[in-house]
Order: C-alpha cells, then sequence, then structure tokens
C-alpha cells in the first residue's frame, strides 16, 4: 500500500508541493542506510572537533616548536605524539582539518556555482546556447588538468600577498587568521574552475528532463520569467544529483590538494593541511610512522565517510534504486 | 554458477603462483651483478643539462665530467690539498706565483686515438673565455692576465690601452666609462631605435652602456657631438677622436674575435709545455685547474660540429664526445641513466680498476634510500637528514657523514627598513641557536663560527654565538624593544622544510613574527638579484679549497652579493691578499676581511655543510674529502668474503 | 553511414579547437611565470643575459612570439630546449621519454581494468553478500588512499622488505619494474571502475529483459556475458576517457616516487626553470593523447550504446 502511494506520487510530478513527499521518501530511505548515517555521524564528530575543540586552551598551539622532545610518541600531554619540529600533532591534524575541510567546502562551492549555471541554462535554453555551453564543457574537458593547475599556481604564487595585505590594513582581522586562506585563493580558483564541468553536465540532463514536464509549459504560460522559472522550479527539483554530487566532489577535491601539497605547490608553511601531513608522513615513514598514520586516519575516515553519504544520498533521491 | 567460482579460483591460482614466481626468481640485486661486472652504479641527483664542461656547471654535471675528462692536476683520493698528476705531468711556477709553467703527460690521447696538447689547451681557453660564448662560469679563469677584459669584450682596454703604440698610457684612458654605469636605469631605452630618442635619453643610454657596449650609430654620433658622453677632462679631443676611432672600426670590420690583441696570458712554446701568466698571485692555481671549467674540450671534435662559438652543439653528445679523461661515454638515455666505460687511451689506463660507472639522476632523496637498501646503488647522493637517526640506529654500516665545502646562512637585504640597521641584523644573528639548530634541525652539520669553513691552511674566525639577551638588549637599543615597529618580513626559501620553520621560531622568540616566502629556484634567485626580497635562506658551495670562494662574492655590485651591503676596507683587504704571495700572510689578511664581514652582518652564516650518504663498503678508494671530488680512476670494488 | 562520419568529423575538429586552446593557455601561463629563463644559481653578467635572450627570440614582441610559436607547432616542430638540456631537440627527448610513459600508462590501464571491471561484474552478481563489502571497501580505499601514500609503502614493502621487486627506474626489457608504478597509478581508476561496473551492472541486470532472460532459463554466466555486460558497461566506458587523462596527470607524482624517465619529471623540470618549449612539448603531447584517447572512447560508447548516434535523435 506505502509502496504504490510512493510510485503514484512520483508519477505524477511536482510541484514544491509534492516534492515534499519526495523528500520525505528519501529521508526514510537515507535513514535506513546504516552506513550513511554512521558516516554522518562521523563526519559531525571530526567536523566539530577541527572547528570547535581548538578553541579550547587544552589544544596546543599548533605552531610551537620543541625541538629537544621532537618525533616522541604519545604522551599524557601530546596525545598523538609530537612531530619532526617538536609540534602537538594533536593539535596540527586538528587545525590541518580546518584547512583540508574548508578548502574541500569552498572549491565545491566554486564549482557548483558555476556547474549549476552553466548546466541549468543550457539544459534549459536549448539550441544554439546549449551546444555553444556544451561544446565549451567539451574542450575543457580534455584539457590535462593538473597539468595546468601546476602551471597556474606556478604563476599565482605570492600574487596573493598583495591581496592578504590589503584585507589586513582595511579589515580587523589578523594577518595570521587570513594568510592561509588567501594564499588558498589560487588554489580555489584553479580547482573550482576546472572541476565544475561534470555538474554542469548532471545538472544539464535533470534540469533538460524536467524542462520537458508540462507544469513549465504551464509556468511558461503564465507569464513567468525564464529566471524565476528556472531559480523557482527547475532548479530545486534538479537538487537531488546535485546534492549527491557535491557530496562526491568534496572527497576529490581534497585528495587533489592533497597531491598539490605533495608537490610543493598546495598550502604553505605554517599553516598545514592533512595533505601537506599525509605527505610529509610518507616521507618520514620509515622513521616514524605515526607521522603518517595520525593524520590519515581523518582524512581517509573523512572521504570514506563522504562517498558513502553520498551513495546513499543518491540510492535515497533515486527511485530506480539499485536496492530492492 | 560454475563459470563464476571457476573465475575466481582461476584468478587467485594465477595471482598465487606469480607471487610464488617472483618470489623464487630472487636473483643477484644489481649491486651484486655490478660488482660482479666492475661497475659502479652511482645516484647521481639530477639529469646533468649537458656535457660540455665550459657550458655547464651544477655537481651532478661535474661528477659525470670528471670520469670524461681530466684538468691539467688530479684530484688526490684522500688528501684535500696534495695535487696529483693530471693531464699534466709536473708543473712550477716563480716565487711571486704569477707564472706558471705546466709540462703536459707526453703520451696523453684524446678517447679518439688523437694526441693531446698544448694547441688544445689554448683552443679550449679561448673558447671558454670568448664573449660569443656567453660562458656562465668563464670568471672561473679571471685570475690569468687579461682573460677578464677579452671575456668581457673590454674594447677600449684592448684596442687602446693594450696597444703600446697608443698615444696615452692606459692609466689615463682608465678614466673613461668604457663598461657603464649600472646605477644608470636604461631598461625602458634598450629596444629603442637611438636615432628616435631625445637628446636626454641619448645621454643616458650611453652612459649606462659605455663606449664598450654602444653600435656604431651613437658612436658616430658621440664623435659629430662631444657632449653627448661624459668624457673626462684630461682627455683631448685628439685622444677622444682616436679611441672613437679604433671602436667604430672595429665593428666596420664585423667585430672581429679580439683574443690575439687581448694578449690574454697563455701560451705554448712547444705542444707539452703550458705557460700560464697571471694578474696577481694565486697560490691554489693547481687546485684551481681541477675544476670542469679549467679542464680542457677537444679541438677537433668542436670545431667538427660547429665554430668555436657555437652553444650546445653536437660535440658532446653520444656518439661524438671525446675526452681525455679514464672513461669515455657508452650510453646517455635521458632522466634514466648515464653510463660510461673504460677508455682505453687514458695515459694511465692501466691504473684504472672500474670497467664502468652507471649514473642514476635520482632526484626524490626518499626514492633514492629505498633504491640503495633494495640493493640497486652502491652510493648515494644524498641522504634526507629526517632519516639520519634511523639510518644511525638500522644502517650504521652504510652511513657517511662527512663535512662539506660549503656554508648555510641568512642573508639580509640592508636596503629593507630595519634591516638597514646594524644592531637589528646583529640581534637577528645573535638569536640563532646554532648547537641546537645542528643538533635537531641540520643533523650531522657543523655550527658556524664564521662564513668560511676551515679550508686549505685557512682557519676561521670564532665569531658567531649565540646571546638572546644580548640579541633582545640590542634590539632595545635599536629603538625595536621586542621587534615593535619592525615590519612584517618575509623568509625567501625554496623549500618548506623544519630549517625554516625553526630560524622563523628563533626570530619570534625575538618578538619577530615572519612569514615564510617560498619560490621555486628560479624565481628565488632572481628576486634576490633584483633586491626583491627581506631574508633569504642560503647556501653556498666553494668551488675551490680557498676562502676566497667564500669571500670574493661580497664585493659592491656582485651578482652573488645581493644584500646591498659592500665596504671599501673589506675590497681593500682583499685586494691586498690577492697580491701577498706569502701564504701565512695571505691567509691573516683574508681572516681579518671575514671579520669586517661578519661584525657587519648583510648575512648570519648557521651551519657548515656535513653530507650525508648511503654508501656500501665494497667501495673502496673512496675517502671523506672536503670538495667531495673523489677521482674515479682510483675507484675500486672489493667484496669482503 | 554520412551520420557516423559527422560524428567522427565533429569530434576531430573538437579536438583539434582544445589543442588550440590548451596551447594558447600554456603559451601564456609560461610567459607569466614570474622569473626569467636564463638566470643561474651563480649570478649571470648582464650583457650575457641579453645575448641569450636575443638568441632565443624573447626580445621580441610577445604576441610575435605566440604566431611563431604556433607556426613552429603547425608545422611539427617542437623546437629545441632552451635552458634544462639547452640545444637538445625536444622532440629527440620526448621520444626517450613518451614510450616510457605511454608503457606505463597502458600498463596502469591494463591493471584498471583488468582488476576493476572483473570485480565490479563479481560485486554485481555477488550482491549485498561478503564479497560484494569486502570488494567495494577495498575499492572505497582505493579511492581515498593517496597515491603518494601507497607507492612508497608498496615499494617499502615489496622492494626494501621483501626485495622481490626493483623501487626506482625503468627499463623495457625488465617487466619488474614496472609492476609497482603502475599498480600505484593505476589502483585510483580501478576502484572507480570497480564501483561504476557494478553500478552500470546492477541497473542493466534490474531490466526486463534481463528477468526474462532469466525466467527462459538461460545460465547466469550467459545472462551477464551475453546480455548484461554491454549495457552494464557503459558507465565504466564513460569513465576511460578521464580515467585515462587522470592516468596521465597522476604519472607526475608517480614518476618522482619510483624514479620513472617519463614525460611527468621533465614537465616539472621544465616549469621551475622556465623552459618554455620543454613545457610546450610535453603539454602538446599530453593533449594529444588525451584527445586521442577521449576520441576511442567516444567511438566505443557509440558503439555501445546506440542512443547516442546522431541519426537516432529525433
Amino acid at each position: 500500500m506505502a509502496e504504490e502511494t510512493h510510485k503514484q506520487t512520483l508519477e505524477t510530478l511536482p510541484e514544491t508541493e509534492a516534492g515534499h513527499s519526495l523528500w520525505q521518501d528519501a529521508w526514510i530511505r537515507l535513514r535506513s542506510n546504516r552506513a550513511a548515517m554512521v558516516s554522518c555521524v562521523i563526519l559531525v564528530a571530526i567536523i566539530f572537533s577541527c572547528f570547535v575543540l581548538p578553541i579550547f586552551s587544552f589544544i596546543a598551539d599548533p605552531a610551537e616548536i620543541e625541538l629537544s622532545t621532537k618525533n616522541s610518541a604519545p604522551t599524557a600531554s601530546h596525545w598523538m605524539g609530537q612531530d619532526q619540529l617538536g609540534r602537538d600533532l594533536l593539535s596540527r591534524v586538528l587545525h590541518g582539518g580546518r584547512i583540508s575541510i574548508l578548502v574541500g567546502l569552498i572549491t565545491t562551492t566554486v564549482s557548483l556555482t558555476i556547474g549549476v549555471a552553466v548546466g541549468a541554462i543550457a539544459g534549459y535554453s536549448g539550441g544554439r546556447t546549449d551546444a555553444f555551453l556544451m561544446r565549451t564543457v567539451d574542450v575543457l574537458y580534455s584539457l590535462p588538468f593538473l597539468i595546468i593547475v601546476i602551471l597556474f599556481s606556478a604563476v599565482a604564487r605570492g600574487q596573493t600577498d598583495a591581496l592578504t595585505t590589503w584585507l589586513v590594513d582595511n579589515t580587523n582581522l589578523s594577518h595570521d587568521s587570513i594568510a592561509p586562506f588567501t594564499g588558498l585563493i589560487p588554489l580555489f580558483v584553479a580547482i573550482g574552475a576546472l572541476s565544475w564541468l561534470n555538474i554542469s553536465r548532471i545538472v544539464r540532463a535533470s534540469v533538460q528532463n524536467i524542462t520537458g514536464q508540462e507544469y513549465v509549459e504551464a509556468a511558461r504560460s503564465l507569464g513567468l520569467s525564464h529566471g524565476r522559472i528556472l531559480l523557482r522550479h527547475i532548479i530545486p527539483n534538479a537538487i537531488g544529483p546535485i546534492v549527491v554530487y557535491a557530496t562526491l566532489t568534496i572527497p576529490s577535491v581534497m585528495l587533489f590538494e592533497a597531491t598539490l601539497s605533495f608537490l610543493g605547490i598546495g598550502v604553505q608553511p605554517p599553516y598545514s593541511s592533512w595533505g601537506i601531513l599525509i605527505s610529509d608522513g610518507a616521507d618520514r615513514m620509515l622513521s616514524n610512522p605515526l607521522l603518517l598514520i595520525f593524520p590519515s586516519i581523518p582524512f581517509i575516515l573523512t572521504l570514506m565517510s563522504l562517498n558513502f553519504l553520498g551513495d546513499g544520498l543518491r540510492d535515497a533521491l533515486d527511485p530506480k534504486s539499485s536496492k530492492d | 554458477m560454475v563459470s563464476v567460482t571457476v573465475l575466481k579460483s582461476s584468478s587467485a591460482i594465477i595471482l598465487i603462483g606469480s607471487i610464488l614466481l617472483l618470489a623464487s626468481c630472487k636473483q643477484k640485486s644489481m649491486v651484486e651483478r655490478a660488482n660482479e661486472d666492475k661497475i659502479m652504479l652511482v645516484g647521481n641527483s639530477a639529469e646533468p643539462k649537458g656535457l660540455d664542461s665550459q657550458l655547464i656547471s651544477g655537481v651532478p654535471e661535474s661528477k659525470v665530467l670528471t670520469s670524461l675528462f681530466e684538468g691539467l692536476c688530479g684530484d688526490h683520493p684522500s688528501e684535500d690539498n696534495t695535487m696529483v698528476e693530471g693531464a699534466a705531468k709536473s708543473w712550477e711556477h716563480n716565487e711571486s706565483l704569477t707564472e706558471w709553467t705546466f709540462h703536459l703527460q707526453p703520451d696523453a690521447k684524446w678517447s679518439d686515438g688523437k694526441p693531446v696538447t698544448t694547441e688544445d689547451f689554448i683552443f679550449s681557453y679561448h673558447r671558454i673565455l670568448n664573449p660569443q660564448l656567453a660562458a656562465a662560469y668563464a670568471p672561473m679563469l679571471h685570475a690569468i692576465k687579461n682573460a677578464k677584459a677579452y671575456n668581457e669584450d673590454q674594447r677600449g682596454f684592448i684596442l687602446c690601452g693594450l696597444d703600446e703604440n697608443f698615444p696615452v698610457e692606459w692609466d689615463k684612458l682608465s678614466e673613461i666609462n668604457f663598461q657603464g654605469d649600472p646605477k644608470v636605469d636604461i631598461d625602458d631605452l634598450k629596444n629603442r631605435d637611438f636615432e628616435k630618442l631625445n637628446l636626454e635619453e641619448k645621454r643616458k643610454l650611453i652612459a649606462g652602456r659605455g663606449l664598450d657596449r654602444l653600435d656604431k650609430t651613437p658612436l658616430e654620433a658621440i664623435a659629430a657631438d662631444e657632449s653627448l658622453f661624459a668624457w673626462p677632462d684630461k682627455i683631448s679631443t685628439d685622444i677622444r677622436n682616436l679611441v672613437l676611432e679604433r671602436l667604430i672600426s672595429h665593428i666596420d670590420q664585423g667585430e672581429p674575435d679580439l683574443y690575439d690583441k687581448a694578449q690574454v696570458g697563455i701560451v705554448a712554446p712547444d705542444p707539452h709545455t703550458l705557460h700560464i701568466s697571471l694578474r696577481e698571485p694565486v697560490p691554489y692555481l693547481p687546485a684551481m685547474t681541477r675544476h670542469t671549467s679549467w679542464f680542457p674540450v677537444p679541438k677537433h671534435v668542436v670545431l667538427k660540429h660547429g665554430k668555436m662559438t657555437d652553444r650546445f652543439t653536437e660535440w658532446s653528445e653520444l656518439g661524438n664526445i671525446v675526452g681525455n679523461g679514464p672513461f669515455k661515454l657508452k650510453a646517455w638515455r635521458f632522466n634514466h641513466y648515464i653510463e660510461v666505460e673504460r677508455n682505453p687511451h687514458y695515459w694511465d689506463a692501466e691504473n684504472v680498476e672500474l670497467n664502468g660507472i652507471r649514473f642514476f639522476p635520482i632526484l626524490n632523496f626518499y626514492t633514492e634510500s629505498r633504491a640503495f637498501l633494495a640493493g640497486q646503488l652502491h652510493t648515494a647522493y644524498s641522504l634526507p637528514p629526517e632519516l639520519l637517526e634511523w639510518a644511525k640506529e638500522n644502517h650504521p654500516e652504510y652511513l657517511r657523514v662527512e663535512p662539506y665545502v660549503g656554508t648555510r646562512y641568512i642573508r639580509f637585504n640592508t636596503r629593507r627598513p630595519g634591516l638597514d640597521n646594524l644592531k637589528v641584523r646583529k640581534a637577528l644573528s645573535l638569536a640563532l641557536d646554532r648547537e641546537e639548530l645542528c643538533k635537531y634541525i641540520f643533523e650531522g652539520y657543523k655550527p658556524a663560527t664564521a662564513l668560511t669553513p676551515k679550508v686549505g691552511n685557512y682557519t676561521p674566525p670564532d665569531i658567531l654565538e649565540y646571546d638572546l639577551d644580548k640579541a633582545k638588549a640590542l634590539l632595545v637599543e635599536a629603538g625595536y624593544p621586542n621587534g615593535e615597529g619592525l615590519p612584517r618580513y618575509k623568509i625567501l626559501t625554496t623549500k618548506i622544510n623544519p630549517s625554516v620553520e625553526a630560524v622563523q621560531a628563533a626570530f619570534k622568540e625575538l618578538g619577530i613574527g615572519m612569514d615564510v616566502e617560498l619560490k621555486t629556484f628560479g624565481p628565488y634567485v632572481s628576486a634576490q638579484q633584483a633586491g626583491d626580497y627581506d631574508i633569504s635562506m642560503a647556501g653556498w658551495i666553494g668551488d675551490y679549497p680557498d676562502p676566497t670562494t667564500f669571500l670574493d662574492m661580497w664585493t659592491r655590485g656582485n651578482g652573488n652579493n645581493n644584500t646591498g651591503w659592500s665596504s671599501t676596507e673589506y675590497e681593500a683587504l682583499l685586494r691586498e691578499a690577492a697580491q701577498q704571495s706569502d701564504p701565512d700572510k695571505r691567509v691573516a689578511l683574508l681572516a681579518k676581511a671575514e671579520k669586517i664581514l661578519l661584525d657587519d652582518a648583510p648575512i648570519a652564516p648557521i651551519a657548515w655543510y656535513t653530507r650525508l650518504y648511503l654508501h656500501r663498503p665494497e667501495v673502496k678508494g673512496w675517502h671523506p674529502l672536503l670538495l667531495d671530488n673523489h677521482p674515479w680512476k682510483h675507484i675500486t670494488l672489493e667484496v669482503e668474503k | 553511414m554520412k551520420d557516423i562520419a559527422r560524428d567522427i568529423g565533429s569530434r576531430l575538429l573538437q579536438g583539434i579547437i582544445v589543442l588550440f586552446v590548451l596551447i594558447t593557455i600554456t603559451f601564456f601561463l609560461t610567459r607569466a611565470l614570474p622569473f626569467s629563463t636564463f638566470q643561474d644559481e651563480k649570478a649571470v653578467p648582464d650583457h650575457v643575459m641579453e645575448m641569450l635572450e636575443e638568441i632565443h627570440g624573447h626580445d621580441k614582441p610577445l604576441y610575435t612570439q605566440y604566431f611563431m610559436c604556433l607556426k613552429n607547432l603547425a608545422t611539427g616542430n617542437l623546437g629545441t630546449s632552451i635552458k634544462l638540456m639547452e640545444g637538445r631537440e625536444v622532440s629527440e627527448i620526448l621520444s626517450q621519454a613518451f614510450p616510457v610513459s605511454l608503457v606505463l600508462g597502458l600498463v596502469a590501464m591494463a591493471f584498471a581494468i583488468s582488476i576493476g571491471i572483473p570485480a565490479g561484474v563479481l560485486s554485481a552478481m555477488r550482491k549485498n553478500t561478503r564479497v560484494d563489502y569486502i570488494i567495494m571497501t577495498f575499492a572505497l580505499l582505493g579511492i581515498c588512499l593517496p597515491n603518494f601514500v601507497i607507492g612508497p609503502l608498496l615499494a617499502e614493502l615489496f622492494g626494501v622488505q621483501l626485495s622481490w621487486l626493483p623501487v626506482a627506474g625503468w627499463g623495457f626489457t625488465q617487466p619488474s619494474t614496472w609492476i609497482l608504478p603502475a599498480i600505484t597509478l593505476g589502483l585510483i581508476s580501478a576502484a572507480y571502475l570497480s564501483r561504476l561496473t557494478r553500478a552500470g551492472m546492477l541497473e542493466t541486470l534490474n531490466q526486463d529483459f534481463i528477468r526474462t532472460a532469466r525466467a527462459k532459463g538461460q545460465k547466469e554466466s550467459t545472462i551477464v556475458i551475453r546480455h548484461a555486460l554491454r549495457g552494464g558497461l557503459i558507465p565504466s566506458v564513460a569513465y576511460l576517457g578521464p580515467a585515462f587523462a587522470a592516468t596521465i596527470s597522476g604519472s607526475v607524482v608517480v614518476e618522482s616516487i619510483f624514479q620513472i624517465p617519463g614525460i611527468g619529471g621533465i614537465f616539472i623540470n621544465a616549469i621551475q626553470t622556465k623552459d618554455e618549449t620543454l613545457i610546450m612539448g610535453p603539454v602538446v603531447l599530453y593533449g594529444t593523447l588525451i584527445i586521442t584517447a577521449n576520441f576511442l572512447v567516444d567511438l566505443i560508447q557509440l558503439w555501445l550504446n546506440p542512443r547516442l548516434r546522431s541519426h537516432s535523435k529525433s
């Protein structure tokens, strides 16, 4: 009985009203996906640890160096031990997490904004606009990504200092709090600007699907502007794939940042990210494997959780789910 | 159903089978095989940019070049300061160390069988000094009389000053601005048409370039209008015109090579005697001839593939290259390996033990360590310092820790506000606990007490110290108590490693917070040369075992100085030392000069280099050397039973 | 027939446009690198610097240099290296490095395909069993572990500790040198392929015509291979193009870890020395490779999925 109601609801498609029960459906399905739920909990825990815990004083200063006890094992005052300069590893991991997560979120947001805009316009307009936009996407898709980012980073490095100085002079923010982020701007731009491509394709497919529906015809005949239709009716209904995709993009961005850190063009010292901690740890694997293991754990947990969550969301939102 | 099981089990079988096969295939390691073949496997960090010793410089390149070529003097396998025979069998000098005579090996041959004679040496030194070649390391030969003038194309000096028949002595002529005034900025005038410039601009361009570097048009313009150039009063109009005439006619003739007119101090009375005249006493000349820039190149081969001044022709490529050293080139796969094999024509071939050497350009030192431990290399180029403790514990039999002729130091841009204050610089230097830094960061390095490490008979002054309180007091005196008022400096460096972070932390303790500015090597060098930095992490490796290789660069305008500091007293002492032929007196003068350098603190030396590397015990004939130039001909591979 | 020609033609044209965009971006980014090509560790005298710039055409205005670059590339002239290996033909350098990168990439892809796709098929067929969970967990790990961690770990284990495989270097006649780098490089693609294959297979297996075949009593393996595979592989094949591109990009890291004399290392060094011809060469090469790969993948997709063909568009 309940099954049939769901199917019916899905087939007589959404105005925002029927969409309501679509979401309820999805939520119920998601809730029953244990992996996804556990992932949610883990993610919340990690985000809390990285963003909230360091405010408290029992977390040491991540930049404080203590050469005589470098590379030491975990102790009561240093739960993860100390790194190659005697800095508290736990603190470095937490602060590093802030940056890695923010890189993931901000870059994905940049990506999403551009991708949704392009995909929606392409899917809605059809015809020449669509063809042009999609050709552009195809062209950009074929570019060797890492190569361009490497070249771009080499050029942009150091150009952000002017911006930092301007910000420090004109706002109340301290140098230390801004600098890691302005330094990352080339990174956000480079990664974000090249990773919106997939999203645009997905959004376009979704939008095309929805645009074909009758209620959109109805809305147009009512005289609603294109922009209004897009924003109020179409995109909200395409949210499903967008959310799924976003959840799955964040981990790949974080992984990419880690690779760039390994190559030396990601985050700069003394700030750290999980990427830097892991690549430093990989180098020192022989002499102090804890330096690799401790940062890897939250990194891998975050990535895996995001993947489980993304998969779960996809299963939950897609009626033709692969789970019976 | 069935086929899936079959699929699963067959892939399992294949997997297990291959693993067993691989495991059983445990052949001899690469090193073991190489020992039998008497071939040495060497980790060489980077792919050589080329093998033309006159155009290329760099440590990885020199490792390969010293197997293929040989200089006048050879390297001693265990003593830094003892000279041995090389391409020259013997040599002598006059009392004032300005005239040297080298007697070449009578039977030396190139690897194609042709004899090595002074003709090759004269050609080689002519080539590297030829301004058209634009050899970056030509200054290594400037000690030779008139070599600098020829290499820098000092036409006024060569065409007028060296001409005995010129009516006026060079002393008077030297007041003329031949070489240009570096303070005049002519960047935007350089590429513009001379005719189209206004009077002021023309004067500026001429003053900036100097008579030697002008084209015909500006020279003729000066001939027509004297006021375009700032002639010294003592020079009469006739002389002015004569100078211009010579310069113009040189251009008219197509700017012929001025080598002969320059009378560069190299003469060969016979095919095996080379006579070198120097501009000042150089007691360490034999040591200098061991540097790759002094190596001979085969005249007949170079000229076969191009003119003397053609850069990077094919003469030095596989199949063409010919050398006078113990080995010859066998294979060259880019970024993969370079292999050399025994050269039967080498004059001392019967004393060469190795049959060949293979150089692997492994850039990533962690990869290199892994390769060494997996038995793929006899010697590694460098051990990452993080692995020192681990290596001490687990592989002490392989570990080598040897002093090296180089210094790590910090460079201050004395033109920047705050850093222009001597007290600030001294405070920063005093804030560095060199003992601690060497213990924990620059592991294996020795704390520096001066810039120059102990080389030859030179003992460095013992000046640098660590005193945080004194440093803080100095800051107060300078007007920046606790660092307040100082701008936020950036430390320029090329790599993110503990050393920068430790230095950053040390300065923070003084109250001066700094940021790190990371640039890749190219921009790092450019920025310093342009004065576009505050503080930089730097290192300098000496080219030869004499303190001047560390001290000469801190003179005004020297391209490796870049601090904005100079001192007439310092330069006077260096010049005096250059004229001094008594070795002890000379060394004392140099120490005095270094003291001035350290007291004025445009730089803050941190530590003297130590080389850390992994090395297999069967390599014999390899001894710790300050210059790390182990002569390949003396190396053998002996496996202990 | 004409439609197929049109499909192919438009994709070729697109490929050329991509190449052009790539070359332009690279040219201007290279020129924007904030330092000079010709300086060295020990200072180069001014007049030497000037002479070097003149020899290599840097004294001409930027747009002139751009057009000369385009002209050279159009005639297939990649020029000579101007700094890293001065005087040597870029084509000669690349001709030594390219086969290495190509073989590495192909072996990595072969590894990815031969492990990833069967794993995905197996997972789909054994859906929700322990086998499925194990395979998918490994796949997830493959996606989440950076290759610069996997590489050294594998090298340490199989190379140093067990001494089974070499950890550095490359030999065309020594396949043992291919193994660790190829696995490190291909692992992430294998992981993605297994997930995509699983999803694609599951979707196809759910369809009516499969149920019909089952009802007809056909063997499971026949069903899988003859009916489901063609549709089930669609998402994986679609991923092959980007997988190849990712493999090429990823090779930069792997080449550093295992000291493989491929194009990646040359490219990185060239950027650090601003050696413009040696930057452009690899970029053009990579670009051509990726375009060719995408082109081939498109063809395969056209074959697998008739709906994509232009003549079937209504």
